[in-house]
This record gives structure tokens, sequence and C-alpha cells, in this order.
């Protein structure tokens, strides 16, 4: 099984598009593939699908802290062990929890040596099942289709990373039963949390870009990060008939990375998209 | 009675700090004792929770006021939980706000 990424560091460069396209052509390889909508906080390749979310497959649960006052002996450790800045502590007073700031990693329970932060289960996402059915477009070779699976964080949720983490175990699980070819991750834009993520442990992340300045900046960023994780990626420059190229070709040089395809501009794909048609646009 | 100030500088004639959770230093004045100090705020490159670490660091030295150019509802919220008082929306440079201070005290 091959786990790739498509993911990209700036927003609207064509992720998500790509990604359903991307999975369709594999599909259309006879291969068994599974896509992951791993931006949880805006999932939309349902959409593009022209599917629904109905009844969520699974919820995801995080254990908050929480104190219980009776052993507290107000020693300061849990403020000094969480990363998160999520604990505060007035001389002489009991910690407080703040619970949009925690990641709910759990070094605070970890660290207390009196066992006087218990936790507290908390749903903050859901995961979802989508069957899409064989290519609707005529030339579909092999009518199979390919499963969507879709992460979607709770509103107000600010910290999505442990929601990505549990999607992505449930996709893996899911990818092994159901003996998948490929299992493609579609992340979230940016470099943050939910994007790390759901790069970690893949095989191959394609970064999606544009040639403008900000394209190029958040690519430079985006396989930084990369290289950090150690994920071996590829370049997709798309729209790429658009503006000026010579600075990304620079960037990914730097990082001995290669533009794998350039997408041209296209008419027909946004036509395509906008009337929920995208499987009918063939990317080579 | 010691009091806060945030602080784009580590002198007198910085501006008061528009910020708090980020603000480069803080002034800590001991208004009786005349014993003024600046310390470096080390929540400036947080990325998330700044106001929290921040508040941490005013709280420890036992201030009884904040006062500051605009500050978060978080950090807000602790220290006023931890009995510190704050003042935002105020502008002008640390001796100007000082003496401010003690005229209208």
């Amino acid at each position: 099984m091959q786990k790739i990424a498509i993911t990209s560091g700036k927003g609207g460069t064509g992720k998500s598009t790509i990604a359903v396209l991307f999975a369709n052509k594999l599909v259309k390889e006879n291969k068994k593939v599974l896509l992951v909508d791993c931006d949880v906080e805006c999932p939309n390749d349902y959409l593009l699908l022209g599917q629904r979310l109905k009844e969520p497959r699974k919820k995801i649960y995080v254990k908050f802290p929480k104190l219980n006052k009776k052993k507290c002996k107000k020693c300061g450790l849990c403020v000094k062990i969480c990363r998160s800045n999520a604990i505060f502590q007035a001389p002489r007073k009991y910690p407080v929890f703040i619970k949009d700031l925690c990641s709910a990693c759990g070094a605070c329970q970890t660290v207390c040596p009196y066992k006087a932060i218990q936790s507290r289960k908390e749903e903050i996402g859901r995961i979802f099942v989508n069957k899409i059915k064989k290519n609707p477009a005529p030339t579909s070779g092999t009518g199979r289709g390919f499963w969507l699976i879709t992460g979607q964080a709770k509103p107000k949720v600010e910290e999505t990373g442990p929601v990505v983490i549990q999607v992505k175990k449930f996709a893996l699980s899911f990818a092994k039963r159901k003996k998948i070819d490929f299992i493609l991750f579609d992340t979230a834009a940016g470099t943050h949390c939910p994007v790390i993520s759901a790069l970690l442990g893949c095989d191959l992340a394609y970064c999606i870009t544009e040639p403008t300045p900000m394209g190029a900046y958040d690519l430079d960023l985006i396989l930084r990060l990369c290289r950090k994780l150690k994920v071996p990626t590829k370049v997709i420059l798309n729209q790429a008939d658009l503006g000026d190229k010579t600075k990304i070709e620079k960037i990914v040089k730097k990082f001995k990375s290669k533009i794998d395809k350039e997408i041209p501009y296209s008419e027909e794909i946004v036509k395509l998209y906008s009337r929920g048609k995208l499987l009918d646009f063939d990317l080579v | 009675m010691k009091i806060c100030i945030a602080t784009n500088k580590s002198d007198f004639n910085s501006a008061i700090s528009p910020i708090f959770g980020r603000a480069p230093y803080f002034l800590i004045a001991d208004l009786e004792n005349k014993n003024f100090k600046f310390v470096k705020n080390r929540a400036t490159k947080f990325i998330r929770g700044a106001g929290i670490a921040a508040a941490q660091t005013v709280v420890s030295e036992k201030v009884k006021l904040v006062i500051v150019g605009n500050i978060g509802p978080r950090a807000k919220v602790v220290l006023e939980q931890s009995g510190i008082k704050v003042i935002s929306n105020i502008t002008g440079t640390v001796k100007e706000v000082l003496e401010r201070f003690k005229k209208e005290d």
C-alpha cells in the first residue's frame, strides 16, 4: 500500500481538485483507491464528488484534563510541562486549564506526581465514509469505484491536529481491511499541526503550487516541512502557463525535488467543476 | 503597590506596547520602594497561547495592576481571576504613563 499526501503551503492551489482527479486516474488504471479528506476544518472532497455526509461512521473523542482539587498540591509541574500554554496558575492558587488552547496531549496527566489530573472525554470530530460508485463519465474504464473517508472537526474546536491523527488511524485500518493499493491524504493548506499530522508517515507528498510569488513562498515552506518530516516530495505546478515559474524552479532545485507535472489553465475544468462533473475531466 | 506596564523597549522613553501577550518587555514598577525593572517576555515567539504565558510571567512578579495598549480575552480573564486589575486602551511613553498614573492615583 502506497501512502501519498496531496498538500500545498498555499491555499487555493487546487489540492482537492487534483486529489479527486488523481484518485479517479488511479481507479482507471485498475487500482484500489482510498481518498482521505484530512482538511478537517473545511472538508470538501465530498462536494466535488457530488456526495452528502450522512451518518458518521465514527465519532472522535479526546481526553481533556480535569483537576481533582482534593489531590492537587499546587506544585506547578503541569504548568511547566505544557507546550500549548494551556495551563495557567496564579501564585498559591490551583492551576486553570484553558480548553481551547489544549491539544489533549496528556503531558500534564503524566507528569502530575499526585495523580490530581483526571480526564474528561469530549467529542471533537466525526468520520464519514462514502463509496464513490463508478465514474459517471462515459469514458470511465473499469466502472470500479473508490472510497472516500472524510474527517470533520466540530465547529469551535481550535486544535484540529488530534482529529487528523484519528482520521488517519481509522483510514489506515480501513485500507488494510479493503486491501487498498493507494491511499491518498488530501491535507489542509498551511504548515501547521493538522498538516503535519497528515504528512507524517507518508511515502510521498505531492506539493501543489502555482506560478505566483505567494505560490513560490509557500512552496518553500511546505518543502522545508516535508524535508524535516523526511517525506519525499514531488511538485505539481497548477495553472502553469499563467505566471512566471522561474522562482518555483529555483526553489524546487534548492530542495532537490522535481516538478512532476505542469497543469495548464483550462476553462473546461472550471466549467466541469462548477457543474459538479469534475470526474469527466481526465488528468493526464 | 507593584504595577506592570507592557513596553516595546527596555527603557522609560519607549512607547507602551499596543499588545500584551507578545509585548517585548514588561516594566515591573514597585511604586513605594521606587524599584523599577524591565523583564523580558519569553512569550513573544509563541505561535499560540502567548497571552497565557505572558500572564504567567506577570503573575509571578506579584503585581496588582497591568497597564497595556490592548489585551486578549484569555489573558484578561486569567489576570483578573488572579486578582490583578487590567487597564487597557492606553497609549504614550512609559514615562508619561507612569506620571499620569501617579497624578490620577
